[in-house]
Formats: structure tokens, sequence, C-alpha cells
């Protein structure tokens, strides 16, 4: 075997991985009986090696790993905790966020949800006797004259819509032609059912 | 179980303390080995592998696949070194060949000195792509592949830039080493 084919072949032992070198195929270890300069060169570069590696590898101070990783902490900062927030609607966690959360919105919005009563709040407060947007209409106060009766009955007829278009003819055929006047709104505009739910009759 | 690279990656970027000391045990040794392979000196490999784990912590959130990380972090730490290399001048001097004699400890050990030196010269003297791909088999036997994956370069091409860096390693070592290894 030439020197350059024995070199071809051993290079990957040699420059492979130095775990090798102990082990040297047969072919190679018989070259390197017959040829001094290659198994001087061998030798040495192996040596050589061999000590480099160990150089490299040569296991350093524990402060040396320590301090090295306590500047590399503070250089980076630990990222600040993210909030791992997965809502499941259908879990006790998630049920007690969604209240809380419809609470808050409860909250939030109560005056400009809450505050005007209802239609139906508003029917009864007139039957009360206490209705707040009176005020707000020209025949909010319908006149009741009934000549002859000095301490009407007063009926109050409230309602939705549809009853209240009904009540309101009713009442209008009903009183309308028995010499007593009876004004009230019949508009039948949703703006102004509200200015025509109350109203007072006079059974005669 | 150990937990996997990804995990830990994802624990980090979730804060998690125990998650940045997991992965500085698994790879502080191995990124300040693979650098002090590239650059011959501890302290400086300290400062190279101190930098590549704050560059690599910085943009960890950039990694894509974070399985990848050990592959991502090795990169760094070779781009690290190879920018460094580039900066600073080779000063290491060979002082000259001495024939070796086992049978005497100490001079062995200043042959195996000499020898360092040599190789380490010879080392610093081949191109920054092939002294990588030598050193990285040689020192710390990578696979070609795994090679290729550290440097982002094609397996083919690892195994090129091998052949001819040995090649050349040799050829230095051979002038250097007064005609040792003609032709018998």
């Amino acid at each position: 075997m030439k020197c350059e084919k024995f070199w071809d072949d051993a290079s990957e032992l040699i420059f492979g991985n130095t775990a090798k070198w102990d082990s040297i195929p047969d072919h190679l270890q018989s070259h390197l009986d017959i040829c001094p300069k290659c198994r001087k060169e061998f030798m040495l570069i192996s040596t050589g090696l061999d000590a480099l590696n160990k150089e490299i590898h040569m296991e350093e101070s524990g402060p040396f790993w320590h301090s090295m990783k306590q500047e590399i902490k503070k250089q980076v900062g630990i990222p600040r905790r993210r909030i791992s927030f997965r809502l499941n609607f259908f879990s006790p966690r998630g049920l007690t966020w969604a209240t809380a959360v419809l609470l808050v919105l409860m909250f939030v919005f109560r005056w400009s949800v809450f505050t005007g009563p209802s239609l139906t709040s508003q029917d009864l407060m007139v039957m009360f006797g206490n209705d707040p947007i009176v005020s707000l209409y020209d025949q909010s106060s319908p006149d009741i004259i009934s000549p002859g009766q000095t301490d009407p009955d007063p009926y109050v007829y409230a309602g939705l819509i549809d009853a209240w278009t009904v009540l309101l003819a009713e009442t209008y055929e009903n009183h309308n032609h028995d010499g007593r006047s009876l004004k009230f709104k019949k508009d039948s505009h949703k703006r102004d059912i509200s200015s025509v739910f109350f109203y007072n009759e006079t059974v005669g | 179980m150990s937990t996997r690279d990804n995990e830990l990656v994802t624990a980090f970027l979730d804060g998690k303390e125990e998650a940045f000391e997991e992965l500085m045990s698994r790879y502080q040794r191995q990124v300040f080995y693979l650098v002090k392979s590239l650059v011959f000196d501890s302290e400086e490999a300290g400062d190279i592998t101190q930098k590549t784990f704050i560059a690599a912590f910085k943009n960890l959130n950039k990694l894509r696949n974070r399985g990848m990380f050990k592959q991502w972090l090795l990169r760094i730490a070779a781009n690290k070194a190879r920018d460094h290399l580039k900066t600073k001048k080779e000063s290491i001097e060979f002082e000259g060949w001495m024939e070796p004699d086992c049978k005497n400890i100490p001079e062995k050990r200043i042959i195996e000195k000499d020898m360092v030196r040599w190789i380490k010269r010879a080392l610093n003297g081949l191109p920054a792509r092939q002294k990588e791909v030598v050193s990285f088999r040689i020192f710390h036997g990578f696979s070609f592949n795994e090679i290729a994956g550290i440097l982002d370069i094609k397996e083919a091409t690892a195994r090129t830039n091998f052949h001819f860096g040995i090649k050349a390693l040799r050829k230095d070592l051979l002038k250097q080493g007064s005609g040792i290894g003609n032709e018998v």
C-alpha cells in the first residue's frame, strides 16, 4: 500500500472521531508496521489531536459555569409570565368569569339600560296615579267632563297597543254620544301610546 | 422522561424560570466546547457562549420550529465564533518541530504541547467553513448531517469541506513536519 492510499483510507479514522483511534483496521495497521514515516506521522497527529481534544474538553470549574449563567440571566431576563386564558364557558371557572363580566357590564350600563320604565311599568304607574310621562304630552291630561256628576268614578285603561285601540274605540263609542265630553288621543302610533293610555272615564 | 426542547422553549416564553435553567444546563457546556474547538481559548469561548445564549434567548420568539432549538443554538454559536475570529488576528506561532520520544514522559508532554500548537495553527490556516466542519467532526463527533444542520449547508457540502479540510490540514502538517509521510 502506498502512503497516499494509506492516508486516504486513514483520514476518516484519524480525523473522523478521536474515539476511533483505539481500533485501527488491519490493512491500515499493516502499513503502519512497515512504514516508519507514516507511523511517526500517524502517531504525532493522533497524539496532537488527542491532546488538543482533551484541552478543548477540559472541565471548567463550577463557579465558571455559574457566573456565566447568572450573567446570561441578568442580560436576558426571564420573560414576564403570560396569563394563559382559555375560557371554557362550561367549566366552573368559565361560568364564574362569564358571570363576573356580565355583572360588570350591568353595573357599567345601569343608567342607560335600566333607568326608563318599560311600557308595562308605565301602565302600572299610571294605574297607581303616578305617571312619569304625563307632562311630556299635550294631551297627557285628558279632560273628563261629566256634567251633573261631581264625583266621577275613575277607570284606567291600560294595555298594549292593540288592546288599547280596542278599548279606546269602545270608550269613544260608548261615551262620546251621551253628551259627555271625553277627550283622549286616539292615535295608535307607538310613540303616542303612552299619551293615550290613561284617562279617566266617568261612569254614569 | 425528560421534557422536550420545544416544550422548554414554550415554557421559557411563558415566563417559567425553571425552563431557562433546564435549557442552560442542557446546552451551556455543549455550546462552550463547540466554540472552544474553534477559538481554542477558554476565556474567549466563555464570552462567545454568553453572547450566543443572550442572542438566542432574546430572539427565541422568532424561532419557528422550536424542536430545532439545539441546532439553532449551535448555529448561532458557530456564527458568533466565526465573527469573532474574523476580527481577531491569528497570533499562534509555531516554534519548531521536535522528534517524539515516548519513553521520556516530560519530553512527551512537550511534544504533545508542540503538536497541539501545530495542529491549532494548521486548523486556523483553513478556510472558516472547512475548519468548522473538521473541528465539529474531530472534536465533537457530529455526523455530516448534523454538521450540515448546524452550519445551514447541504450534507454533500459538509462532506466536501471535510475532505478538502483534512487534505489541507495534513498538507500543512507534513510541511511543518519536515517531510513525514513520503511515499514508501
